[in-house]
């Protein structure tokens, strides 16, 4: 079955919106930091990532620049989901080629679950 | 922050050497003025002297008793009593063997400054000595002697029925008022450039305390942003997983206010982030640059394209928006203006609807005009006046879904006025609405061909 990978330090957000997706019918794992979930994303090769900008040891873009350079990573479906809105992060994960850039705190978790979907079908 | 204290020091190097250069040069000029007036005075005095008789005078042996002494001696008493700030006067010549000697002096005889005729001079400067040869005037000093700092002006003398030069005529003023008027001239500006020194000092160090003070209250503006959207969120998130399930009627109830608190609370949290990072921005820090619209449009759309993708909106640019639309502007902020009013634009859009933004100009404002058009829900035209003020969001918006803070309409607004603009809005309910932003023209304008 395909799966998401969540990677979201903050705990206390992350499972509401893995309860939320799983509600929803999809498998989620959530991992707590930047290098776990780059060595989950490279080992289990999710069909779409969440990903967080601020983590404690690695931050969204640097995550994101070390997945590109994977072969597997080169194209996975990554959504950048963040609590911070600055134009300059926006761009970069544009540049490397995400597939959505959502607010978390503009967003309810039904949104989340629809546009997961839109991910998931294709 | 240290390269402003950088700046400070070199403004204040400039202005200290800055008055140097003037404290010098004032002083020359000051210098060679008065040097001048007393070069002027000893003229004068040529001038009024009978020369006939200090050329007969001179031509008498110095044990004949002449009446031409007593009268020229008179006459320089006469001319120095008329001359307050004059100490002496005298008549000079030279002898065969190159010696200066004095023909008369104003001083009582027997006086200790009395200087008998034919006394020689052994004290004359080389250039006093020289003016034996040709014949021109000489301002000398400030020197020093045993009466104190003097400066002396010496004439020529020509005997008015010959035209011989027959000796020179000096006199001595102190030098007190000439070092006063060089201290204040070369002072004062020296004086002012420390003051000014001062003054840049102290304005600079406001500022810097200033800026930091704002740079301090955005980080905490920005932290607390993230610190309390991100338990909130999860707060959110949770209770509408809550009401997802199929709790009793009493608890749903009671997740369902939960969750009306919460959505309250994060609005009320947004509207004061965002003012509190607004109010961290006053005019006087706008980074102004010549800047393109047009290009930042580009990127705004760039930006927003996955946005209106999941709504399947086409983001459009009219046909006649110039490929430059230059405006003076802080980039960054004008930027986040236009993503806002994109954003705003795409959220409240229908589906598979569009964004188009248009192009016009305002000949007598000679600004800009860039409208944004959407064909949303639109304001109801009661309310349009409102939704520029803070705190605000039209009543149709409870239903459509948006979330929303009521704030990015009032900041925009803020940020276009302090640019020197305007923004209005044309809208009909149900319709949509189309926001127009005006912004004065650079004056480098360059593209002429898209008016």
């Amino acid at each position: 079955m395909d799966t998401i990978l969540l990677i979201d330090d903050e705990t206390m957000v992350a499972r509401p919106m893995v309860v939320g997706l799983k509600a929803a019918g999809y498998e989620v794992n959530q991992v707590e930091n930047g290098k776990q979930g780059l060595e989950q994303a490279l080992s289990q090769h999710p069909k779409l990532i969440i990903l967080d900008y601020q983590m404690p040891d690695m931050d969204g873009l640097t995550l994101l620049k070390k997945l590109r350079e994977d072969e597997w990573g080169k194209t996975a479906q990554v959504i950048f989901a963040t609590n911070i809105y600055e134009l300059e992060i926006v761009n970069q994960a544009m540049n490397l080629g995400v597939r959505d850039y959502i607010l978390k705190s503009e967003m309810n978790l039904d949104d989340i679950v629809k546009l997961v979907g839109s991910y998931m079908q294709a | 922050m240290n390269v402003a204290l950088k700046f400070t020091w070199r403004k204040i190097g400039l202005v200290i050497i800055a008055g140097v250069v003037v404290g010098f040069i004032a002083m020359t000029s000051t210098a060679e003025i008065y040097k001048n007036s007393l070069r002027t005075r000893a003229n004068t005095i040529s001038d009024a002297l009978d020369t006939a008789r200090v050329d007969k005078l001179r031509n008498t042996p110095l044990n004949q008793d002449s009446g031409d002494y007593t009268y020229l001696r008179n006459k320089l008493a006469a001319i120095k009593a008329s001359n307050s700030d004059v100490r002496f006067v005298y008549l000079m010549g030279r002898n065969d063997n190159g010696e200066v000697y004095f023909i008369a002096d104003s001083e009582p005889p027997g006086s200790e400054s009395y200087s008998p005729r034919g006394e020689p001079f052994p004290e004359a400067s080389s250039a006093l000595k020289s003016m034996f040869d040709t014949h021109t005037d000489l301002v000398e000093g400030p020197l020093k002697d045993s009466y104190g700092n003097w400066l002396s002006a010496l004439a020529p003398m020509v005997n008015d029925e010959n035209y011989k030069f027959v000796g020179v005529v000096g006199i001595d003023v102190p030098a007190s008022f000439y070092s006063f008027l060089l201290t204040v001239a070369g002072g004062v500006p020296i004086v002012l450039a420390l003051l000014t020194s001062l003054i840049i000092y102290i304005v600079d160090r406001g500022r810097r305390r200033r800026q930091e003070a704002l740079q301090f209250r955005a980080e905490m503006v920005s932290i607390a942003s993230h610190e309390l959207r991100t338990p909130l969120t999860g707060l959110r998130w949770s209770e509408e997983n809550l009401l997802q399930q199929k709790l009793a009627s009493k608890n749903h109830q009671a997740v369902q206010d939960m969750y009306d608190s919460t959505i309250r609370l994060q609005n009320s949290i947004e509207d004061i982030l965002q003012l509190a990072s607004m109010t961290t921005v006053k005019a006087h820090q706008l980074n102004l640059e010549e800047c393109n619209i047009r290009t930042m449009l580009e990127d705004v759309f760039a930006m927003q394209k996955l946005a209106a993708e999941r709504k399947e909106l086409k983001l459009q640019f009219a046909a006649n928006l110039p490929e430059k639309i230059i405006v003076m502007a802080d980039q960054r902020r004008l930027k986040r203006v236009l993503n806002n009013l994109v954003s705003n634009a795409i959220k409240y859009s229908k589906q598979s609807s569009s964004v188009k933004v248009g192009y016009q100009t305002n000949e007598s404002a000679n600004a800009h005009v860039i409208s944004i058009q959407d064909h949303g829900i639109g304001i109801p035209s009661a309310e349009q006046s409102k939704v520029f003020e803070g705190f605000y969001r039209a009543s149709n918006t409870a239903q459509s879904q948006v979330n929303g803070n009521g704030m990015g309409l009032y900041l925009s607004k803020q940020m276009i006025e302090q640019h020197g603009g305007m923004v209005w809005l044309e809208s009909v309910e149900g319709r949509g609405t189309t926001l127009f932003v005006q912004l004065p023209k650079s004056n480098k304008q360059t593209d002429k061909s898209n008016k």
